[in-house]
């Protein structure tokens, strides 16, 4: 990372896109996706330090997957060690958003291939998936929880291989008793 | 209801919840705990290991949930969310009885968790309908996870129902904890500007109270009146204040 002043505004730019450099290289505890590929990453904003100082203070913006996932407090504290020696950085702030959404579809490609390799799908709109062992498309849920808050139980009608499949959002809502 | 002026510990209050509104995220955030560490320490009870691991992610859920809700309180960070959980005394916890209590057996486990998701499900909407744009906004979420939380209590309330002494097992839990259900919906009231206005609740503790009935009904179940259940408010903070008692400072 170079050494930056946040004295401008193309400065508090590079700023800005050296901590998202640094930041794919927080993974999830997980899984073996950066919080990036996850799309957990809502936003980075360097801020100019008080009058006269040239380090700048960081704001991360991060969605929880499930609001109950315990590794929200590791994210926290790997995403401070990750930006803990850049210069240029003053203090770092992290905001968690519980109240936005985080959708299956904010995954990207890097990370969707991340998680076929460790036997995890990922469904579609439909609910449909493949399975990553064998690309089948008889991938049927056995739980609607799993290892995890983001996984759920499976397995390939094809294969026979257990497979993980993330969660989505659910594809109703029940309608509260009448 | 005694309302605290604003809760231990907070940084900074938020300047959009008042206080009665305060008073009532912060009895649902103790439910949501309660339920949540009640239930985790009985996952292990469930007849399969996909059951016990649906218990304990349900827990984690509902602990989630809390920690939202505490955060809509003001700036909780994580100090401050640890205070309010293992600080706070006792007779600052408002959660109703049924949150609380630790079931004897499947039956009680079962109908304690459909009785509370079924009143969550309405708990949710006054959330989502809050005036407060903050506290609609988490809504959503939350209605997303609990949604598979009504699915499993729903279908192991049927299941348990059709093993041979479901009935009555299931009719004795109902004895027990039906008559404490309502305490679920005692909010605020609207004088002290609270989730909802009183008759918008006490619409919804009728619609949740009509449909436990219709399902009940069908199931050839009887809704009981009877005496209500203590809260096990001292005991959850006994247990879930050991460690932090026992190794002050160093959990952070």
């Amino acid at each position: 990372v170079t050494r930056l002043t946040a004295d401008s505004d193309s400065d508090r730019s590079r700023i800005e896109s050296d901590v998202c450099a640094l930041l794919e290289q927080v993974e999830d505890p997980e899984l073996p996706v950066s919080i990036i590929d996850l799309g957990m990453v809502r936003g980075v904003q360097a801020h100019a330090g008080e009058a006269g100082a040239s380090r700048c203070t960081v704001d991360v913006q991060l969605v929880p997957t499930f609001l109950g996932c315990p590794a929200q407090l590791f994210i926290d504290r790997d995403v401070r060690q990750a930006l803990q020696n850049v210069a240029s950085i003053a203090e770092v702030r992290i905001i968690w958003v519980p109240a936005e959404q985080w959708q299956l579809g904010d995954i990207s490609a890097r990370g969707r291939e991340a998680l076929r390799r460790i036997g995890v799908a990922i469904p579609d709109d439909d609910g449909r998936a493949r399975c990553p062992h064998c690309d089948s498309d008889a991938v049927v849920i056995d739980s609607e929880f799993g290892a995890s808050l983001c996984r759920r139980l499976a397995h390939c009608e094809t294969c026979g291989e257990n497979v993980e499949l993330m969660r989505s959002r659910p594809r109703r809502h029940t309608a509260p008793a009448e | 209801m005694t309302i605290p002026q604003q809760a231990p510990s907070m940084t900074a209050p938020n300047a959009a919840v008042g206080r009665g509104l305060a008073a009532d995220l912060l009895k649902m955030a103790d439910e949501e705990l309660f339920v949540g560490h009640v239930l985790t320490s009985t996952a292990g009870w469930g007849p399969e290991l996909e059951i016990n691991l649906a218990m304990s992610s349900i827990g984690q859920d509902e602990i989630g949930h809390a920690r939202v809700l505490y955060g809509l309180l003001g700036n909780v960070d994580s100090a401050s969310v640890s205070a309010l959980v293992y600080e706070r005394p006792a007779d600052q916890f408002h959660a109703a009885a049924l949150s609380s209590v630790y079931s004897t057996d499947w039956a009680t486990l079962v109908v304690k968790h459909f009785l509370y998701e079924t009143a969550d499900q309405h708990r949710v909407q006054l959330l989502a309908d809050c005036t407060v744009d903050q506290v609609a906004a988490v809504a959503e979420r939350v209605r997303d996870e609990e949604t598979y939380h009504l699915d499993f209590w729903t279908t192991w309330f049927h299941r348990t129902l059709d093993a041979r002494q479901g009935p009555s097992r299931v009719q004795s839990a109902l004895d027990e904890l039906w008559p404490s259900g309502g305490e679920l919906f005692d909010f605020s009231t609207s004088e002290r500007g609270g989730l909802a206005d009183p008759a918008t609740v006490d619409e919804h503790r009728q619609r949740w109270s009509d449909g436990v009935a219709a399902v009940c009904q069908e199931r050839g179940l009887v809704l009981r009146e009877g005496p209500t259940i203590p809260a096990a408010t001292d005991r959850i903070l006994d247990e879930m204040r050991l460690v932090y008692k026992t190794a002050p400072g160093s959990w952070k």
